[in-house]
Protein backbone atom coordinates (compact mmCIF):
# COMPACT_ATOMS: atom_id res chain seq x y z
CA UNK A 1 0.00 0.00 0.00
CA UNK A 2 3.20 2.51 0.22
CA UNK A 3 4.04 2.92 -3.02
CA UNK A 4 1.35 5.52 -4.19
CA UNK A 5 1.04 6.73 -0.25
CA UNK A 6 4.47 6.97 0.04
CA UNK A 7 5.00 10.91 1.47
CA UNK A 8 4.54 13.26 3.62
CA UNK A 9 1.65 12.10 6.13
CA UNK A 10 0.68 9.12 4.82
CA UNK A 11 4.78 7.70 5.21
CA UNK A 12 4.97 9.07 8.50
CA UNK A 13 1.09 7.63 9.52
CA UNK A 14 1.99 4.35 7.94
CA UNK A 15 5.61 4.15 9.79
CA UNK A 16 3.89 4.68 12.85
CA UNK A 17 1.37 2.41 12.00
CA UNK A 18 3.92 -0.46 11.76
CA UNK A 19 5.66 -0.03 14.58
CA UNK A 20 2.65 0.48 16.50
CA UNK A 21 1.56 -3.32 14.84
CA UNK A 22 4.67 -4.45 16.53
CA UNK A 23 4.10 -3.47 19.84
CA UNK A 24 0.15 -4.25 19.67
CA UNK A 25 -0.07 -4.58 23.73
CA UNK A 26 2.07 -1.64 24.18
CA UNK A 27 -0.17 1.11 21.77
CA UNK A 28 -3.77 -0.73 23.52
CA UNK A 29 -1.93 0.56 26.66
CA UNK A 30 -0.64 3.99 25.42
CA UNK A 31 -4.15 4.54 23.71
CA UNK A 32 -5.98 4.37 27.36
CA UNK A 33 -3.48 6.38 28.44
CA UNK A 34 -3.78 9.06 25.54
CA UNK A 35 -7.43 8.85 25.98
CA UNK A 36 -7.15 9.22 29.82
CA UNK A 37 -5.25 12.68 29.15
CA UNK A 38 -7.43 13.86 26.14
CA UNK A 39 -10.54 12.90 28.73
CA UNK A 40 -8.90 15.20 31.53
CA UNK A 41 -8.03 18.47 29.17
CA UNK A 42 -11.18 19.52 28.72
CA UNK A 43 -12.31 19.19 32.36
CA UNK A 44 -9.23 21.78 33.22
CA UNK A 45 -10.54 24.26 31.15
CA UNK A 46 -13.95 25.76 32.24
CA UNK A 47 -16.66 28.43 30.85
CA UNK A 48 -14.61 31.14 32.38
CA UNK A 49 -11.52 30.78 29.88
CA UNK A 50 -13.17 31.65 26.70
CA UNK A 51 -12.43 34.81 27.46
CA UNK A 52 -8.83 34.26 28.28
CA UNK A 53 -8.64 32.15 25.45
CA UNK A 54 -9.77 34.75 22.57
CA UNK A 55 -7.66 37.65 24.36
CA UNK A 56 -4.42 35.40 23.87
CA UNK A 57 -5.70 34.83 20.28
CA UNK A 58 -6.24 38.25 19.35
CA UNK A 59 -3.35 39.10 20.97
CA UNK A 60 -1.62 36.53 18.51
CA UNK A 61 -3.25 38.38 15.39
CA UNK A 62 -1.46 41.59 16.64
CA UNK A 63 1.45 40.27 16.73
CA UNK A 64 0.87 38.64 13.41
CA UNK A 65 0.13 42.45 12.54
CA UNK A 66 -3.69 42.89 12.42
CA UNK A 67 -4.48 46.29 13.85
CA UNK A 68 -7.14 47.52 16.00
CA UNK A 69 -10.64 45.01 15.69
CA UNK A 70 -13.50 46.27 15.06
CA UNK A 71 -17.17 44.59 16.36
CA UNK A 72 -18.99 46.40 13.28
CA UNK A 73 -16.50 44.63 10.67
CA UNK A 74 -17.18 41.12 12.22
CA UNK A 75 -20.79 41.54 12.17
CA UNK A 76 -20.86 42.69 8.73
CA UNK A 77 -18.40 39.78 7.50
CA UNK A 78 -20.68 37.27 9.64
CA UNK A 79 -23.68 38.31 7.73
CA UNK A 80 -21.97 38.76 4.24
CA UNK A 81 -23.48 36.76 1.75
CA UNK A 82 -20.99 34.93 -0.55
CA UNK A 83 -21.29 33.41 -3.88
CA UNK A 84 -20.38 29.36 -3.49
CA UNK A 85 -20.75 26.63 -5.49
CA UNK A 86 -24.30 24.71 -5.77
CA UNK A 87 -26.05 23.67 -4.12
CA UNK A 88 -25.29 26.57 -1.78
CA UNK A 89 -24.62 29.10 -3.87
CA UNK A 90 -25.57 32.19 -1.25
CA UNK A 91 -23.67 31.10 1.66
CA UNK A 92 -22.75 32.92 4.34
CA UNK A 93 -21.80 32.42 8.31
CA UNK A 94 -25.96 32.09 9.04
CA UNK A 95 -26.43 29.93 6.70
CA UNK A 96 -25.47 27.13 9.82
CA UNK A 97 -25.53 29.09 12.70
CA UNK A 98 -28.34 30.93 12.53
CA UNK A 99 -29.44 34.62 12.87
CA UNK A 100 -29.81 34.43 16.42
CA UNK A 101 -26.42 33.69 18.27
CA UNK A 102 -27.82 33.30 21.13
CA UNK A 103 -29.80 29.92 19.57
CA UNK A 104 -28.44 26.69 18.22
CA UNK A 105 -27.53 26.52 14.18
CA UNK A 106 -28.75 24.13 11.84
CA UNK A 107 -26.14 22.90 9.58
CA UNK A 108 -27.16 23.40 5.92
CA UNK A 109 -26.11 20.12 4.25
CA UNK A 110 -26.84 17.46 7.16
CA UNK A 111 -29.10 19.21 8.99
CA UNK A 112 -27.61 18.83 12.34
CA UNK A 113 -28.01 20.90 15.12
CA UNK A 114 -25.07 23.16 15.85
CA UNK A 115 -24.60 24.43 19.63
CA UNK A 116 -24.73 28.28 20.03
CA UNK A 117 -21.99 30.98 19.23
CA UNK A 118 -22.40 32.45 22.09
CA UNK A 119 -20.10 32.72 24.69
CA UNK A 120 -22.97 33.27 27.46
CA UNK A 121 -25.50 30.55 26.04
CA UNK A 122 -22.64 27.71 24.96
CA UNK A 123 -20.12 27.37 28.10
CA UNK A 124 -17.90 25.08 25.36
CA UNK A 125 -17.32 27.76 22.85
CA UNK A 126 -13.80 29.38 22.66
CA UNK A 127 -11.96 26.80 25.08
CA UNK A 128 -8.78 26.31 23.41
CA UNK A 129 -7.16 28.21 20.59
CA UNK A 130 -6.38 25.08 18.56
CA UNK A 131 -10.68 25.08 18.59
CA UNK A 132 -10.86 27.98 17.21
CA UNK A 133 -8.49 27.82 14.21
CA UNK A 134 -9.23 24.68 13.25
CA UNK A 135 -13.10 26.30 12.77
CA UNK A 136 -11.94 29.10 11.24
CA UNK A 137 -9.90 27.09 9.07
CA UNK A 138 -12.12 25.23 7.65
CA UNK A 139 -15.32 27.55 7.53
CA UNK A 140 -13.40 30.37 6.00
CA UNK A 141 -12.81 28.13 3.06
CA UNK A 142 -16.12 26.89 1.99
CA UNK A 143 -17.94 30.16 3.54
CA UNK A 144 -15.71 32.52 1.59
CA UNK A 145 -13.26 30.38 -0.23
CA UNK A 146 -10.45 30.96 1.21
CA UNK A 147 -8.84 31.25 4.37
CA UNK A 148 -9.08 34.45 6.55
CA UNK A 149 -6.99 37.22 7.85
CA UNK A 150 -5.59 37.62 11.09
CA UNK A 151 -7.16 41.15 10.96
CA UNK A 152 -10.58 39.16 9.71
CA UNK A 153 -10.65 36.20 12.64
CA UNK A 154 -9.92 39.01 15.15
CA UNK A 155 -13.06 41.05 14.10
CA UNK A 156 -14.72 37.82 13.64
CA UNK A 157 -13.86 36.98 17.40
CA UNK A 158 -14.76 40.64 18.85
CA UNK A 159 -17.84 40.40 17.80
CA UNK A 160 -18.96 37.01 18.63
CA UNK A 161 -17.74 37.77 22.15
CA UNK A 162 -20.29 40.46 22.51
CA UNK A 163 -23.11 37.75 21.62
CA UNK B 1 -0.82 -37.75 37.50
CA UNK B 2 -0.34 -38.29 33.93
CA UNK B 3 -4.17 -39.81 33.98
CA UNK B 4 -5.30 -36.76 35.60
CA UNK B 5 -3.76 -34.24 33.21
CA UNK B 6 -4.68 -35.86 29.59
CA UNK B 7 -8.65 -36.38 31.59
CA UNK B 8 -8.62 -33.01 32.08
CA UNK B 9 -7.22 -32.16 28.52
CA UNK B 10 -9.59 -34.77 27.31
CA UNK B 11 -12.71 -32.66 29.19
CA UNK B 12 -11.26 -29.19 28.09
CA UNK B 13 -10.96 -30.16 24.53
CA UNK B 14 -14.66 -31.65 24.68
CA UNK B 15 -15.57 -28.63 26.06
CA UNK B 16 -13.85 -26.46 22.87
CA UNK B 17 -15.87 -28.44 20.27
CA UNK B 18 -19.06 -28.49 21.81
CA UNK B 19 -19.04 -24.69 22.39
CA UNK B 20 -17.82 -24.29 18.85
CA UNK B 21 -20.39 -26.31 17.45
CA UNK B 22 -23.20 -24.77 19.41
CA UNK B 23 -21.76 -20.64 18.84
CA UNK B 24 -21.44 -21.90 14.80
CA UNK B 25 -24.83 -23.51 14.59
CA UNK B 26 -26.59 -21.04 16.78
CA UNK B 27 -25.32 -18.08 14.49
CA UNK B 28 -26.22 -20.58 11.42
CA UNK B 29 -30.16 -20.11 12.25
CA UNK B 30 -30.30 -16.69 14.05
CA UNK B 31 -28.15 -14.85 11.05
CA UNK B 32 -30.41 -12.59 9.21
CA UNK B 33 -31.06 -11.73 5.39
CA UNK B 34 -29.85 -15.45 4.52
CA UNK B 35 -26.59 -14.77 5.25
CA UNK B 36 -26.29 -18.38 6.57
CA UNK B 37 -22.40 -19.71 7.10
CA UNK B 38 -21.54 -22.99 7.45
CA UNK B 39 -20.92 -24.47 10.87
CA UNK B 40 -17.25 -24.69 10.07
CA UNK B 41 -17.00 -21.20 8.67
CA UNK B 42 -14.93 -19.58 11.91
CA UNK B 43 -15.96 -16.65 10.71
CA UNK B 44 -18.80 -17.04 12.88
CA UNK B 45 -16.38 -17.18 16.07
CA UNK B 46 -15.56 -13.73 15.70
CA UNK B 47 -17.04 -11.35 18.06
CA UNK B 48 -20.37 -10.01 16.59
CA UNK B 49 -21.01 -6.16 14.72
CA UNK B 50 -18.09 -4.13 14.36
CA UNK B 51 -16.10 -2.85 17.53
CA UNK B 52 -16.98 0.19 19.16
CA UNK B 53 -15.13 3.17 18.96
CA UNK B 54 -12.84 3.39 21.85
CA UNK B 55 -10.84 6.59 21.19
CA UNK B 56 -11.72 10.11 22.55
CA UNK B 57 -9.86 12.44 19.88
CA UNK B 58 -10.90 10.14 16.97
CA UNK B 59 -14.99 10.77 18.80
CA UNK B 60 -14.26 14.36 19.97
CA UNK B 61 -13.38 15.32 16.22
CA UNK B 62 -15.25 13.04 14.15
CA UNK B 63 -17.93 12.98 15.98
CA UNK B 64 -18.30 16.76 16.22
CA UNK B 65 -19.79 16.38 13.24
CA UNK B 66 -21.53 13.02 12.54
CA UNK B 67 -21.86 9.82 13.99
CA UNK B 68 -17.88 8.68 15.22
CA UNK B 69 -18.53 5.87 12.50
CA UNK B 70 -16.32 2.65 13.79
CA UNK B 71 -13.07 2.12 11.65
CA UNK B 72 -14.53 -1.27 11.46
CA UNK B 73 -16.75 -0.28 8.76
CA UNK B 74 -14.01 0.38 6.19
CA UNK B 75 -10.59 -1.04 5.06
CA UNK B 76 -7.26 0.71 5.52
CA UNK B 77 -7.32 2.08 1.60
CA UNK B 78 -10.77 3.90 2.05
CA UNK B 79 -9.85 5.64 5.38
CA UNK B 80 -6.26 6.16 4.23
CA UNK B 81 -7.54 8.20 0.97
CA UNK B 82 -10.56 9.97 3.08
CA UNK B 83 -8.12 11.80 5.34
CA UNK B 84 -6.12 12.93 2.11
CA UNK B 85 -9.22 14.57 1.00
CA UNK B 86 -10.54 16.70 4.41
CA UNK B 87 -10.64 19.47 2.25
CA UNK B 88 -13.35 18.29 0.28
CA UNK B 89 -15.18 15.68 2.70
CA UNK B 90 -18.29 14.75 0.72
CA UNK B 91 -18.63 18.31 0.11
CA UNK B 92 -17.62 19.98 3.47
CA UNK B 93 -14.42 21.11 4.81
CA UNK B 94 -13.05 19.28 7.37
CA UNK B 95 -9.44 19.90 7.45
CA UNK B 96 -7.40 19.25 10.40
CA UNK B 97 -3.30 19.75 11.77
CA UNK B 98 -1.54 17.43 10.78
CA UNK B 99 -0.44 15.87 14.10
CA UNK B 100 -4.51 15.60 15.00
CA UNK B 101 -5.14 13.45 11.40
CA UNK B 102 -2.12 11.42 11.89
CA UNK B 103 -3.27 10.32 15.69
CA UNK B 104 -6.59 9.75 13.75
CA UNK B 105 -5.20 7.59 10.73
CA UNK B 106 -3.38 5.50 13.17
CA UNK B 107 -5.75 4.80 15.46
CA UNK B 108 -8.07 3.93 12.01
CA UNK B 109 -5.05 2.06 10.71
CA UNK B 110 -5.23 -0.41 13.54
CA UNK B 111 -8.87 -0.58 13.94
CA UNK B 112 -9.89 -1.16 9.87
CA UNK B 113 -12.08 -3.87 8.83
CA UNK B 114 -9.17 -5.67 7.15
CA UNK B 115 -7.64 -5.65 10.34
CA UNK B 116 -10.84 -5.80 12.94
CA UNK B 117 -11.68 -9.48 14.39
CA UNK B 118 -15.48 -8.56 13.75
CA UNK B 119 -17.96 -10.67 12.18
CA UNK B 120 -19.31 -7.71 10.38
CA UNK B 121 -16.34 -6.29 9.31
CA UNK B 122 -15.24 -9.94 7.76
CA UNK B 123 -18.43 -9.49 5.73
CA UNK B 124 -17.84 -5.81 4.41
CA UNK B 125 -14.32 -6.83 3.63
CA UNK B 126 -15.56 -9.85 1.85
CA UNK B 127 -17.85 -8.17 -0.33
CA UNK B 128 -15.40 -5.47 -1.35
CA UNK B 129 -13.38 -6.44 -4.54
CA UNK B 130 -9.65 -5.84 -4.44
CA UNK B 131 -9.06 -3.25 -6.72
CA UNK B 132 -11.86 -0.60 -5.69
CA UNK B 133 -11.64 2.20 -3.25
CA UNK B 134 -14.80 2.45 -1.64
CA UNK B 135 -15.56 6.29 -0.14
CA UNK B 136 -18.50 5.57 1.78
CA UNK B 137 -19.30 3.10 3.95
CA UNK B 138 -23.06 3.64 2.48
CA UNK B 139 -21.62 2.10 -0.43
CA UNK B 140 -20.01 -1.20 0.05
CA UNK B 141 -21.90 -4.58 -1.21
CA UNK B 142 -22.62 -5.35 2.06
CA UNK B 143 -24.06 -2.60 3.18
CA UNK B 144 -26.17 -1.80 -0.27
CA UNK B 145 -27.58 -5.63 0.40
CA UNK B 146 -28.48 -4.93 3.80
CA UNK B 147 -30.18 -1.99 3.37
CA UNK B 148 -31.99 -3.11 -0.53
CA UNK B 149 -35.55 -3.70 1.21
CA UNK B 150 -35.31 -0.61 3.03
CA UNK B 151 -37.58 2.24 1.10
CA UNK B 152 -37.45 5.75 0.13
CA UNK B 153 -39.38 6.75 2.37
CA UNK B 154 -38.01 5.40 5.25
CA UNK B 155 -34.43 6.93 4.71
CA UNK B 156 -34.46 9.97 2.33
CA UNK B 157 -37.51 10.95 2.23
CA UNK B 158 -38.09 11.10 6.09
CA UNK B 159 -37.20 14.42 7.73
CA UNK B 160 -36.10 12.63 10.81
CA UNK B 161 -33.36 9.84 9.12
CA UNK B 162 -32.54 12.07 5.28
CA UNK B 163 -29.36 9.69 4.66
CA UNK B 164 -28.22 6.32 5.46
CA UNK B 165 -24.81 7.86 6.67
CA UNK B 166 -27.05 8.84 9.92
CA UNK B 167 -26.86 4.92 10.92
CA UNK B 168 -27.69 6.10 14.65
CA UNK B 169 -31.22 6.84 13.30
CA UNK B 170 -32.39 3.50 13.42
CA UNK B 171 -29.88 1.31 14.55
CA UNK B 172 -30.48 2.12 18.21
CA UNK B 173 -27.19 0.67 19.53
CA UNK B 174 -24.94 1.66 16.30
CA UNK B 175 -22.35 3.86 18.50
CA UNK B 176 -22.01 0.35 20.23
CA UNK B 177 -21.11 -1.49 17.09
CA UNK B 178 -24.41 -3.16 17.13
CA UNK B 179 -26.36 -3.41 13.74
CA UNK B 180 -28.49 -5.99 14.65
CA UNK B 181 -32.34 -6.59 12.80
CA UNK B 182 -34.04 -6.32 16.12
CA UNK B 183 -31.83 -3.38 17.62
CA UNK B 184 -33.86 -0.93 14.66
CA UNK B 185 -36.39 1.60 15.42
CA UNK B 186 -37.34 3.66 12.50
CA UNK B 187 -38.43 7.41 13.22
CA UNK B 188 -42.03 7.78 12.28
CA UNK B 189 -42.59 4.19 11.34
CA UNK B 190 -41.49 1.58 14.52
CA UNK B 191 -39.40 -1.20 15.06
CA UNK B 192 -38.40 -2.92 11.75
CA UNK B 193 -39.03 -6.48 11.05
CA UNK B 194 -37.47 -8.40 7.96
Amino acid sequence: MSKDLGNGIYAEAIMVHRAEIKAKFVNRYSAILVGGLMMLLPACASANESGATIDNVLAGYQSAGAVEFSRQRGEALWAKQVVGAEPFSSRSCTSCHGADLKKPGQHVQTKKTIAPMSAAANSQRYQTEADIEKWFLRNCKWTFGRECSAQEKGDFLTYLRMQ
Amino acid sequence: MKIVTASVSAITLGMIITAAVFFSTDKAWSDEDGDKSAFWDISDLKRPGVAAVSNELYLKECGSCHMAYPPGLLPEKSWVKMMGELENHFGENAELGDAVRTELLVYMLNNSADKADYRRSKKIMRSLSADETVDRISLTPYFLRKHDEVPQRFVADNPKVRSFSNCDACHLNAVKGNFNEDEISIPGVGYWHD
